[in-house]
């Protein structure tokens, strides 16, 4: 925005840049205009005052701080130009924390970069082709770096990691002397009588090869409550000598078999809350009886004269329509 | 402020050489501070700018060139300080307009107190105006530099100095309206 003619003047009047003429020509334009004047008038009011306020004093030792953070040493271009003697104030904190926080990363790009200068190949580096094929062969070098460091992807030695808390959880498979059908009392291996209580609970009345029973076989809709009878399994079905404690690990529940996606949000429904739960007739109105409150609680002998002191009763609280109606009566 | 020998005393840090240094913080830490207190309104955040600024001045001696003069040079990078400590400390909004400005009137005798007194009225009058308003200002009635100089340390046009100037001294007037020259 540029200013008019009059305030061009006054800009240079407050100044004291306006020539005898501009001056005459301001005075010839606020003689007639007010606003114009009272405009100027507090300009220059406002000019005097900031003129007039005195500088702030700096703290003491601004100079010796600022000095002594100026860190002394040779910079790559006063060493070219200048001689090697004396010190050098080329270098400050602040930039020497900079250049500690950059990265070996950033180091190397900015090392091939000068390579590259060096080299002189602008016309490589200074395409979008080359710029992004140095950055990739950096990437590449980096992430081999990175892979003998952290070992990623895992080599075939390492893969045990990712079984042996599986292994954990396998229990010993049965053998062919494990599975003595009909005869639950004996020495049996724990899984072995697992496996007995379970043919006997189902009826079945032929051997069971260990091997034939794998986890995928029986699934979860096969064990429904309603395939399994409690009536089915009797106290006597199941040897108390067959349930030994080692058959519950507590190895076999593994944090990680508890995710957090089967607990969801959903199994708590809004509308398992109904409303109806909480009956408007839970809380009867025959609750709070009127006989609770008897007139006979509060005995007229309760108030004394004496509670009530004149002092309590401000002449403000009675208006005088109010003592007048008294006097009228 | 000096600028016969500004380009020696640059000449002088490029070399390396400390006192040159030293004799350039000792001749514009000054009006550096005052600059950057004005259009601050603290002490303590003056006095952190005034450091950074020259110690940026080292490390951007290389970048300086010489067609300008080095104490514009010198505010631009106070400036830019400044505007981005108070981004920082996201202070950039003005105070309040209905703040409450402290009346000098009632003053007592002592000159140094009625300055006081004048100093710290203005800057909350300063301080009530937007960051603009009181950069130019503080340039142009605290540090005396010409619109040229503004318009360099700004990256501005002189006629857009000179309009910014002028709103920024219409609403200084309205602001000490009720302020008496003694």
């Amino acid at each position: 925005m540029s200013l008019s003619q009059a305030e061009t003047l006054i800009q240079a009047v407050l100044d004291g840049d306006a020539s005898a003429a501009e001056r005459a020509e301001l005075d010839r334009l606020l003689a007639s205009d007010e606003a114009l004047c009272a405009t100027f008038e507090s300009m220059r009011h406002a000019c005097a005052m900031l003129e007039a306020s005195p500088d702030v004093d700096p703290p003491p030792g601004l100079v010796e701080s600022i000095l002594s953070r100026a860190t002394l040493r040779g910079s790559s271009r006063a060493a070219t130009h200048q001689s090697l003697s004396g010190e050098r104030v080329v270098a400050t904190d602040a930039s020497r924390a900079r250049r500690t926080k950059q990265s070996w990363f950033t180091g190397l790009v900015h090392l091939l970069k000068e390579i590259g200068m060096n080299e002189q190949k602008p016309g490589f580096l200074g395409t979008t082709k080359g710029k992004f094929l140095v950055t990739a062969g950096v990437a590449a070098v980096a992430l081999a770096g990175l892979s003998t460091v952290i070992d990623f992807p895992p080599g075939s030695n390492n893969t045990a990691g990712t079984i042996v808390p599986a292994e954990r959880h396998r229990a010993p498979q049965n053998s062919a002397q494990d599975i003595n059908v009909g005869s639950p009392s004996g020495a049996q291996s724990s899984n072995a009588g697992a496996i007995n209580a379970a043919s006997g609970a189902a009826g079945s009345t032929g051997a069971v090869i260990p091997n034939a029973v794998t986890p995928n076989v029986v699934s979860p809709s096969v064990a429904s409550p309603d395939v399994v009878s409690p009536n089915v399994i009797s106290p006597n079905s199941v040897n108390p000598n067959s349930v030994s404690p080692n058959m519950v690990s507590p190895n076999m529940v593994s944090p990680n078999m508890v995710s957090p996606n089967m607990v969801s949000p959903n199994m708590v429904s809004p509308n398992s809350v109904s409303p109806n739960m909480v009956s408007p007739n839970m809380v009867s109105p025959n609750m709070v009886s009127p006989n609770m409150v008897s007139p006979n609680m509060v005995s007229p002998n309760m108030v004394s004269p004496n509670m009530v002191s004149p002092n309590m009763v401000s002449p403000n609280l009675v208006s005088p329509n109010a003592a007048a109606g008294v006097r009228s009566n | 402020v000096e600028t016969d020998d500004d380009q020696a005393l640059v000449d002088g840090c490029r070399n390396g050489d400390r006192a040159a240094f030293a004799t350039l913080v000792t001749r514009y830490q000054r009006p550096i501070y005052n600059a950057a207190y004005r259009v601050l309104g603290n002490a303590d955040d003056a006095s952190e700018v005034a450091q950074a600024v020259f110690l940026r001045n080292v490390e951007r001696l290389d970048d300086y060139d010489s067609q300008y003069r080095l104490f514009s040079w010198i505010y631009r990078i106070a400036i830019n300080e400044a505007i981005d400590l108070l981004r920082r400390n996201r202070r950039e909004e003005p105070l309040d307009e209905g703040i409450e400005l402290a009346d000098i009137d009632g003053a007592g005798p002592e000159d140094r107190y009625r300055d006081r007194q004048l100093s710290d009225r203005i800057q909350r009058a300063l301080m009530s105006m937007k960051v603009e308003d009181r950069v130019v200002l503080t340039l142009r009635h605290f540090s005396g530099l010409s619109y040229k100089d503004i318009a360099v340390v700004l990256h501005a046009e002189e006629k857009t100095v000179k309009s910014r100037l002028f709103e920024a001294r219409q609403r200084m007037g309205e602001l000490l309206a009720d302020l008496r020259i003694r």
